[in-house]
């Protein structure tokens, strides 16, 4: 039992950390890349002054500085991994110093554990597992001082300190300084110094020199992204961190190797059990459509359909977006389960993110800054984003505003993974019509509207017709608008639009076409020879072969299930 | 003899190399911002500078006649606080003479000069700054600037409020214990800090459907008036636009700090009509605002804002029961009517079409003569960019103004000084400390600037314990 508990307090944490370095840099590794492009960290004087003249700007400013390395997931898993590593080594050894045992050192994972279900959820940021480790090494590094004066003062300096640095977080400090004091040397002086900390912490409180609400207060740096903090959250979070430490305190003299190795067993267990429950594969598929897409990787994208249908209804607006990027949607758009126009676009009310992508490729130019704006605003609302800022760099050199392009692509100069990126554009605004000659920026610049039009997200389609009809060489809207037709089952409306090359139609698009001309009776011999009769004679086959089938689609699915009739016939939305 | 030679021939190179590497230039410095030629009042902050070319070293002397201060730095200069204003305190101008290094090169550029004037300016100017953004926001929140030392103060930031927007500052005679703002969202109101006590105000009535907007002081402190307006945005596909922000329909309304009354009046809020952005005269007798026909409100380019007049008496609250149209703008739109402090001028921004003229590149500042009725483009201030909101200084002296001149995006305030004559001098960018790093960083715009006249003496938690009260409709 003794043997079992001694290498299982060597090897388990080394295990935590393979795996928590495998979780978030294999598994989460879309989320890693997302949660980057969402950050914005920049080496300037202001920004660092911006960012620490705060409660908890220190830890903000640390954590942002280590975020950036999550452009490469293997790296940022390693980040994530040794900081919860880190956590449990620290509350081990404070356990460890106040019983002189390793009475309960299973419960010392709990914290960790604990932080990393959090961290599956990207609405919270590591900047308070980063304020948790700073602050129980911090009394780690308070319990070797063993003259009474020099730890009373070193608590009362260094405690306030901390609070001030990294925020709420610093709280499980005060907790565990006066568990080990009172476990171990009883000095009043340091009880003192905790008590007058806490006072200290109240007036600042009560002065508030920060612009914080009470909300704000209690975290101080940015441990959730959005306004309305999840406090509940992080009081459980503190709550646990100082039971796994006073528990053991308490009852150390009971405790016999097998209850460790209960224990172990039961920490093991629980994180077995509770953390795939935090694992979301669905966001971290959409994730990574997300990141495909921004990325232009369209091909990639249509891959991963393939191989896996999209499960959400962004990941779904990726896939419609790269096949019509790739020419690829007249032939195969019902390749893939389709459910509807939602599949294509959402409201500005209900996405900003996926649909801003959308806007962009599809020549939308203003309406794309707009998103892209409105996105750097509400994502992460302390600070600017990646994603957003090369975004509206792009869409103001395409839009030929381009002081306010320089503005962008200077801030990412003083970055390090978007300096290179920010140096090549800057080059295009100083060449005359380099932006117009430009593979993608000139296209783009072509494809925008000519004439004003208002803009409203609920009528997509309908800017997409005013777009085709001021700019009928956007291929990319036309296909758009078509597939809007199609997925509305508008198909009157789709053979107006339609137009037939020499070369024939398109899949899914002479299929469509095929049913309009029957339903309107239409005499296929009249039709143009670069039209497939196979299609017309196909469609007989799918009338006969749905007569049989009783209108049952799970009959009708394996033969027809790709086709466009079955999506009139079947699909509700 | 060899020790002789040796000085010699160093000798030799050294002034050889020296005068290799110096050079003057009949251009002048490119500096930023842009101070050549520009008017400061006497009491302004250092104006420090930076340079847009690469340099390894930049000095400046800076004269005004019987002495001179030499600064020097990397790549601007940073002007010592007690020995610039102990230079100005007995300046007419000064002279400035700028000197950059560059590839081993000292280039001396052709001086500059800026007139100082003896008309002092205000404490300081307060602002929102703000992302010029759409919909949504982030972090913003209200600043005062002490324009002697180039120190921005927080009055109020939006972190305090859980993401409320502030907005509308407005203070009586540029008096910093006589003001409000409003804060829009969960627990908002519109904050009115007077008389020592700070109350936060729910302005909406089921009369009025709407807080009130626009605000504008009366010179005795006590009234308020503010238009209400149903705001909408509509947003452009046309590259050459972004968006713009149109009322469905607005009115004026006057508040009594007094008695807590907010006044409704026919013909100040007639159904037929939009009337808004109301700004009392300086001896608060006549109420300025602009009006527009809502008939023509289906087209938005075709909206166009005139600006009215209707008396006031302060004594009863009551409105007089004529308007007068002071100007219909010619074909365009006039917004924003801002009556000088010695009653002798009304500015207002004039633009194509519309009520919201920041997101309109052709507004412009007019000014227009009260004693004479003549009207004129101020073009000594106005750029090819958007002009727009504008404030008087307690002295009328000074004007402070917001313009998108430097990158065509995001907001900053500019400084011009008015003569006698109404002659504007070339306007100077609010001074910072560095200036450079500072407006090319800053990605927010400042919006509304307005003078004070001191600091502003609210802390957060006034703002979190103001006293919370409602308005009371009064229909005249």
């Amino acid at each position: 039992m003794k043997k079992i508990d001694k290498y299982a307090r060597l090897a388990l944490p080394i295990l935590m950390t393979v795996v928590a370095w495998l979780f978030f840099g294999v598994f989460y590794r879309w989320h890693l890349l997302y949660f980057e492009g969402n950050h914005l960290f920049l080496w300037t004087a202001d920004y660092a002054r911006e960012t620490i003249c705060h409660l908890g700007g220190l830890g903000d400013y640390v954590m942002r500085f280590l975020v950036q390395f999550y452009h490469f997931p293997l790296l940022g898993g390693a980040i994530v991994a040794l900081l919860l590593v880190a956590l449990q080594q620290g509350v081990q050894r404070v356990v460890q110093r106040a019983t002189s045992s390793n009475a309960l050192w299973p419960l010392s994972f709990v914290p960790s554990l604990f932080y990393w279900a959090l961290l599956c959820n990207e609405d919270y940021t590591p900047v308070g597992l980063l304020a948790m480790v700073v602050a129980i090494w911090t009394v780690v590094g308070l319990m070797r001082l063993n003259n009474g004066w020099l730890r009373s003062i070193a608590v009362l300096v260094g405690l306030i300190a901390l609070w001030l640095a990294v925020g709420g977080g610093a709280v499980i400090a005060l907790v565990a300084v006066v568990a080990v004091e009172l476990a171990t040397k009883r000095d009043w002086r340091v009880l003192v110094s905790s008590v007058v900390v806490a006072a200290v912490v109240a007036t600042i409180w009560y002065l508030r020199p920060w612009q914080l609400s009470d909300e704000m207060m209690v975290t101080g740096g940015i441990y959730f992204r959005h306004w309305d903090i999840r406090l509940d959250v992080f009081y459980k979070l503190w709550a646990a961190t100082a039971a796994v430490i006073i528990v053991p305190i308490v009852v150390a003299r009971y405790i016999r190797e097998w209850i460790n190795v209960v224990a172990l067993v039961a920490v093991v267990g629980a994180t077995v059990v509770i953390l795939p429950k935090h694992y979301d594969s669905n966001s971290e598929d959409t994730m990574a459509y997300y990141c495909l897409t921004r990325n232009g990787k369209w091909n990639e994208v249509i891959e991963r359909a393939r191989k896996h249908d999209p499960q959400t209804r962004p990941a779904m607006i990726c896939l419609n977006l790269s096949l019509v990027m790739t020419g690829q949607s007249g032939e195969n758009l019902f390749d893939f389960p389709q459910y509807g126009p939602a599949g294509l676009f959402m409201t500005y009310e209900e996405d900003l993110i996926f649909c801003g992508e959308v806007l962009f490729n599809l020549g939308f130019i203003n309406e794309a800054q707009r998103y892209a704006y409105e996105m750097m605003v509400t994502y992460s609302y302390l600070q600017r984003s990646a994603f957003t800022v090369t975004r509206l760099a792009e869409t103001n050199m395409i839009a030929g505003r381009n002081e306010v392009a320089r503005k962008y692509l200077n801030a990412l100069k003083h970055t390090l993974f978007y300096r290179k990126w920010a140096n090549n554009r800057l080059e295009l605004l100083d060449i005359p019509k380099a932006i117009d000659e430009h593979r993608l920026y000139g296209k783009l610049r072509r494809n925008q509207p000519v004439e004003n039009f208002a803009f409203f997200s609920a009528k997509f389609d309908k800017m997409l017709e005013e777009m085709v009809d001021q700019r009928p060489e956007n291929r990319e809207a036309y296909d758009y608008l078509m597939a809007f037709y199609l997925l509305y089952k508008n198909v009157d409306a789709f053979a107006e639009r339609l137009i037939i090359p020499a070369s024939g139609l398109p899949r899914a698009y002479e299929e469509a076409f095929a049913m309009v001309c029957r339903i309107n009776h239409v005499d296929t011999s009249t039709l143009p020879s670069n039209l497939n009769r196979a299609t017309f004679d196909r469609l007989e086959r799918y009338i006969r072969a749905y007569n049989l089938s009783g209108n049952n689609p799970n009959v009708m699915e394996k033969d027809w299930g790709r086709s466009y009739w079955f999506y009139t016939n079947f699909i509700r939305f | 003899m060899r020790k002789l030679f040796t000085i010699i021939t160093l000798s030799i190179a050294i002034s050889a190399c020296t005068s290799a590497d110096k050079r003057t230039s009949d251009q002048l410095p490119p500096i930023f911002p842009d101070y050549e030629g520009v008017t400061v009042p006497v009491n302004i902050a250092p104006l420090n500078f930076d340079v847009t070319v690469p340099a390894q070293r930049v000095e400046a002397t800076i004269s005004n006649g019987s002495e001179q201060i030499a600064v020097k730095g990397r790549e601007g200069v940073r002007i010592p606080m007690k020995k610039w204003h102990a230079l100005l305190a007995d300046a007419e101008r000064l002279t400035i003479t700028v000197a950059v290094t560059a590839d081993d090169v000292r280039t001396e550029y052709a001086p500059f000069e800026i007139e100082v004037s003896r008309d002092s300016i205000d404490y300081g100017i307060c602002y929102r700054r703000v992302d010029p953004g759409y919909e949504y926001y982030a972090r913003m929140g209200l600043y005062y600037y002490d324009l002697s030392e180039n120190e921005e103060h927080v009055l109020v930031e939006n972190t305090l409020l859980g993401s409320s927007c502030v907005n509308c500052h407005s203070f009586a005679k540029t008096d910093p214990s006589t003001m409000m703002f409003h804060i829009r969202g969960k627990g908002g109101g519109t904050l009115l800090h007077r008389e020592g006590k700070t109350s936060l105000l729910n302005t909406k009535t089921e009369a009025t459907k709407v807080s009130c907007v626009y605000p504008s002081w009366h010179p005795s402190g006590r009234y308020i008036a503010y238009s209400i307006n149903d705001i909408k945005q509509t947003f452009h596909n046309d590259p050459s636009q972004i968006l713009d922000v149109y009322d469905r329909w607005s009115d004026v309304v006057v508040f009594d700090t007094e008695t807590g009354k907010l006044n409704t009046y026919p013909i100040l809020s007639d159904a037929t009509k939009f009337e808004t952005f109301p700004s009392f005269s300086a001896d608060g007798r006549t109420l300025y605002f602009c009006m527009a026909d809502p008939n023509i409100v289906e087209s938005l380019p075709e909206v166009r804002y005139e600006l009215c007049s209707v008396s006031f008496d302060p004594e009863t609250g009551e409105v007089g029961d004529e308007i007068t149209t002071i100007w219909d703008g010619d074909g365009a739109s006039l917004l924003f009517p801002r009556a000088s402090y010695d009653g002798r001028y009304v500015m207002v921004t004039r633009s194509a079409y519309g009520t919201f003229p920041i997101w309109h590149k052709d507004a412009d500042l007019w000014l227009i003569d009260l004693r004479t009725g003549e009207r004129r483009a101020i073009d000594e201030i106005n750029s090819d960019n958007t002009e727009s909101y504008h404030s008087w200084s307690l002295t009328s002296r000074w004007v402070v103004f917001s313009s998108r001149r430097m990158d065509g995006l995001h907001t900053r305030p500019f400084i011009a000084h008015v003569d006698n004559e109404g002659n504007f001098s070339k306007p100077f960018l609010l001074p910072q400390d560095q200036p450079r790093e500072w407006y090319d960083g800053l990605m927010q715009s400042y919006n509304i600037p307005e003078f004070i006249s001191g600091p502003i003496d609210i802390v957060a938690n006034d703002i979190l314990q103001a006293e919370q009260g409602s308005v009371e409709l009064n229909a005249r």
